[in-house]
């Protein structure tokens, strides 16, 4: 119910907007301490579309992505200038509430990382500490839902109460997404998600995605090209912290323009 | 060449049975002690027994003439002082490791750490010094004030200089712990949208409970093995008594009081010193294997 | 003040057109949710308080020990003297009565002091000691007999500690000296006959009853003796039990049982170690009692474990493929860890020892217990001499109620604690001079 009142309350306010752009950045720099990690980065990201980030290691697709949920916060000596807008509001702007920022930009990350506690609590700690619930009944079936979105409930609906340490790699993962999906967030933010798991549990996780796009906006990093063109809409491609192009997918892989893309899809780096 | 071998071997071979030899030493020739004090006084008074005064009087006429050793007043003793003193460390000692860990920036944390282990350095000495010269006026007036009558050597003095000089131990070990949980639990807390306290509170402190209980366990070892600080601070006399504004005797305390200056070796007063030796090394033992057995379960929980 | 402590990530960003924002968490403030979300700031603020709260109450306390000490402390390192017109006269130093020559050189100054009463608590300005300097004097300058001469003699230590805090009134905290004494050495200081000299008996003294003449040296010798003996026998006995049990030992439960064992010894109360020292060393050895012989011995168990393991772990950081590449080369196992394993690790190990010696330096229980509490006047000669240590030297001054110790017990203690930071510059300097990143 909260899901869908933010949702028309952002909707209201998102009027002289183009609908289907959820996020934008605009002149994105971040510096870690002297060194400049990315430069002057420009990039939408559609609305209920999925965006892959692609590019050698080292180039800033993490950094990136960090930014879009503030979580560069933590990082000791990092600076950014330009700016972030989700639905049009620069969320570097003083004033801006990280928490709430947070609950609707979520994170996944690249090693599964549940906590040390039961796959229940796991999934709850988001809705708990947000009071997204006001009984044990509807958080239950907050739980349950998330679970079951991840594909994850008919396989753990018997243990609730074991530890989510004690679950498979793949299973992790989905635990994890499934906790980040529980705060009822609007974008997903998935940093390598598959990189640490085996490639039936990169099916099932791929799989997901593709039904979440249905709800959420979603952005990916991932080094596997396949993967890349399988599950996005668009795609974005980093070098040496700048975008060197973005747009269709499709159009990136068949027909890049430049040819340092051309390389890296077809393997001559990375 | 090959003789040179065995004779370097030999030689490494024989220091450590001779280190061996004096770690068993140490636990041998404190427990026969304590034996021969068991032969004369019997283990129940010794533990159960509410009266403590171990001073064997010099005619027979004199009160007391065979002394009395029942060690709960010095147990009791030892007990209060060293509760005061994890009142003060064990709080301080975990926020101050919290701050440094979670919020404090990377410099600051690089020269505040070492310099508050610079506490944990100095000698207990000097501790007992500013319990004596400063911390026992002080608390003295600060009662005055509040109309309490505080002795002036106190449990309240001595637990709380002893509990200055814990808190950094306790500060450095739970920091470590703290800083040990995976920066990706914390990240995937934060990444949710919880606060740096909900994050400290729900996910690293679940995480590294086992580690800070440990290090609060080594700082009661600490404490109660303590000597210098309660000789010059806390007092002789065992009363039997749970209230921190009076004087109470620790066992070090009386170890120390039964043993310095005495020649004579072979009286039940000294044995009586081995006896509450040998309580207090059985005590820390415990204390730190208990400590020891905790974190290596964490350890293995974590890798 | 938070900034100063805490991590900030900087933002700098153009403001954009005012207009409320679903994350602005100000524009919320009426709704029940976010009163939750004020509870949770709210509770987000008080815990990191606490945090900042503790941290600066931890530095407040090494603040105030510091202040405390060196405001006590630093007036002993001068001590004041007066200058007497004395006269050396014949009789007087025939008969060796050189007290007396004091007290007429004092009663030369103040000719009104007539009372037997008022007599006393003159010649109570002027230390105890200042005939046996007299002596000592006529003994290098037999010609000043028969002469007069004006000379700088120490105060006592009430009469310095009254010049020196300059408390012109009749102080409560000073009970030695009363309203006469004040007014003479007012008196005395207008006249220019007062004055702060470096406290040199501070340094080339022992223990005295006298606090103007205690002084430090006995009990650093007696310090230096102890840690001596400690080093001598704990760093070989630590090191090669180290390397035997990291190098050689097989791995079974004999080995493992040793190593608790160790580990188990480093955790030990000191005072249990004090009771050892008593029972075997004194009582079946016979060893001297009080002598730093002893107490090097029992500091020595002490610091063995400590040893054993800082050792243990400098062996264990040098890499399997060192040694791997020594063997190859056809060098036996003792070759590989003495010219090789044990030579990379050295740094580690000095690093632990100076840990060590730091450590037992300012060990005082145990030491009590072997009756190193000895009043130790002179410097022991050798280790089997009775003799004291440094830390000691500051419980028994803590203990001295005469007002005049408790800035030498301060000052002793600001010595002690500058070899504290020596020895602990030393190992740093070891560490970041020496070791070896792998
Ligand atoms: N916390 C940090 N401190 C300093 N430099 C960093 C930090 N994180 C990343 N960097 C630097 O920023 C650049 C981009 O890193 P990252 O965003 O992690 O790349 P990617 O995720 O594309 O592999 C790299 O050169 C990296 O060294
Ligand atoms: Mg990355």
């Amino acid at each position: 119910m909260s899901a869908k009142q933010t949702a028309i309350e952002s909707s209201n306010m998102e009027n002289n907007q183009p609908l289907d752009i959820r996020m934008k950045t605009r002149d994105l720099s971040v510096f870690y301490d002297d060194k400049q990690a990315l430069f002057d980065v420009n990039l939408d990201i559609y609305k209920n579309r999925v965006t892959a980030l692609i590019g050698p290691s080292g180039c800033g697709k993490s950094t990136f992505m960090r930014c879009l949920n503030r979580m560069n916060d933590y990082v000791d000596g990092c600076r950014i200038t330009g700016k972030v807008r989700l639905d049009g509001f620069n969320i570097y702007k003083d004033n801006v509430d990280t928490i709430l920022l947070r609950q609707k930009v979520g994170m996944v990350f690249q090693k599964p990382n549940p906590f040390p506690k039961s796959i229940f609590e796991n999934v709850a700690y988001g809705p708990k500490i947000h009071k997204l619930t006001s009984s044990k009944d509807e958080l239950e079936e907050l739980v349950m839902k998330s679970l079951k979105r991840v594909g994850l409930w008919d396989e753990v609906s018997d243990r609730l109460s074991s530890p989510g340490t004690s679950l498979s790699g793949g299973q992790q993962q989905r635990l994890c997404i499934a906790r980040a999906i529980a705060t009822e967030p609007e974008v997903v933010l998935m940093d390598e998600p598959c990189s640490a798991l085996d490639p039936i549990a990169t099916a099932r996780i791929e799989e997901l995605i593709a039904e979440l796009e249905q709800q959420y906006t979603i952005v990916i990093i991932t080094h596997s090209m396949q993967q890349a063109e399988r599950v996005s809409d668009y795609t974005a491609f980093f070098h040496l912290g700048k975008i060197i192009e973005s747009g269709d997918t499709s159009k990136i892989f068949n027909d890049p323009e430049h040819q340092k893309t051309k390389d890296y899809i077809g393997g001559k780096f990375g | 060449m090959a003789k040179y071998e065995k004779l370097i071997r030999a030689t490494l071979l024989s220091c450590t049975m001779l280190s061996v030899m004096i770690t068993v030493m140490v636990v041998a020739s404190v427990f026969s002690e304590t034996m021969r004090f068991f032969s004369n006084v019997s283990v129940f008074n010794f533990f159960f027994g509410t009266e403590w005064s171990p001073q064997t009087a010099i005619r027979p006429d004199q009160a007391g003439g065979s002394g009395t050793f029942g060690a709960v007043p010095v147990f009791l003793g030892t007990f209060l002082v060293t509760l005061i003193a994890m009142a003060v460390a064990a709080p301080l000692g975990l926020f101050s490791a919290i701050y440094l860990s979670v919020y404090a920036s990377p410099r600051f944390r690089l020269w505040a750490k070492p310099v508050l282990e610079i506490l944990a350095g100095v000698p207990s000495v000097v501790y007992g010094y500013f319990a004596v010269i400063t911390m026992a006026p002080m608390l003295r007036e600060f009662g005055e004030t509040i109309g309490l009558s505080i002795a002036s050597e106190s449990a309240l003095t001595a637990g709380t200089v002893m509990g200055i000089m814990i808190t950094p131990y306790v500060m450095s070990i739970s920091e470590d712990v703290i800083s040990a949980v995976p920066k990706s639990l914390s990240m995937g807390s934060l990444a949710i949208g919880a606060t740096e306290s909900e994050t400290v509170k729900k996910v690293i402190l679940p995480a590294a409970l086992p580690g800070i209980v440990s290090a609060l366990l080594l700082g009661v070892s600490r404490g109660v093995g303590e000597t210098m600080v309660v000789v010059m601070a806390a007092g002789m006399a065992a009363n039997l008594t749970i209230n921190p504004l009076e004087s109470v005797t620790t066992a070090t305390v009386q170890i120390m009081t039964l043993l310095v200056g005495d020649h004579e070796f072979d009286s039940d007063k000294t044995r009586a010193a081995f006896a509450l030796g040998f309580s207090l090394f059985i005590m820390t033992l415990i204390l730190n294997i208990v400590a020891l057995i905790i974190v290596k379960k964490y350890r293995e929980r974590y890798d | 003040m938070i900034k100063l402590f805490e991590r900030r990530t900087r933002i700098t960003v153009q403001r954009i057109k005012k207009k409320k924002s679903p994350f602005i968490y100000k524009s919320y403030s009426k709704k029940p949710k976010h009163t939750w979300l004020k509870k949770r700031k709210a509770a987000e603020r008080r815990f990191r308080n606490a945090g900042l709260i503790s941290i600066l109450i931890a530095f407040l306390f090494l603040v105030s020990l510091v202040c405390n000490i060196v405001s006590s402390g630093y007036s002993a390192f001068t001590g004041t003297q007066i200058k007497l017109p004395i006269t050396f006269q014949t009789e007087l130093v025939e008969k060796g009565a050189y007290r007396k020559i004091v007290q007429n050189a004092l009663l030369d100054l103040f000719q009104d002091v007539e009372t037997r009463k008022e007599k006393r608590s003159l010649f109570m300005l002027i230390s105890r000691n200042a005939p046996y300097e007299l002596k000592s004097l006529i003994k290098q300058k037999p010609d000043l007999i028969g002469t007069k001469i004006d000379l700088w003699l120490p105060a006592a230590s009430a009469t310095s500690i009254f010049y020196k805090q300059r408390l012109l009134e009749e102080s409560k905290r000073i009970g030695k000296i009363n309203g006469d004494q004040a007014k003479w050495v007012t008196t005395l200081a207008q006249s220019q006959r007062t004055r702060l000299k470096f406290n040199m008996p501070f340094f080339k003294n022992g223990d005295s009853r006298e606090a103007e003449q205690a002084g430090i040296l006995a009990s650093t010798i007696g310090s230096f003796f102890t840690i001596l003996v400690c080093v001598l026998l704990a760093f070989p006995l630590g090191v090669a039990t180290a390397i035997y049990l990291e190098e050689f030992a097989p791995r079974n439960w004999v080995t493992s049982i040793i190593e608790i064992n160790i580990n188990n010894l480093a955790a030990v109360p000191s005072i249990i170690f004090g009771l050892l020292g008593l029972s075997i060393y004194l009582n079946f050895f016979g060893m001297p009692r009080s002598s730093s012989l002893v107490g090097g011995l029992v500091l020595a168990l002490l610091i063995l474990p400590v040893i054993v393991i800082s050792t243990r772990n400098a062996l264990h950081s040098v890499p399997q493929s060192i040694r791997d590449a020594a063997a190859a080369l056809g060098a036996t196992p003792t070759q590989v860890v003495f010219h090789h394993t044990l030579i990379y690790a050295l740094p580690g190990v000095m690093t632990g020892v100076i840990l060590g010696i730091a450590r037992a330096f300012g060990e005082t229980a145990p030491l009590l217990m072997i009756g190193m509490v000895a009043f130790i006047a002179d410097a022991p000669q050798t280790i089997t001499d009775p003799a004291t240590t440094l830390p000691i030297q500051v419980f028994l001054w803590t203990n001295n109620p005469e007002l005049g110790f408790v800035e030498k017990t301060a000052a002793a203690i600001m010595v002690l604690l500058g070899f504290m930071i020596l020895i602990n510059l030393c190992a740093v300097y070891v560490r970041k001079r020496f070791e070896i990143k792998w």
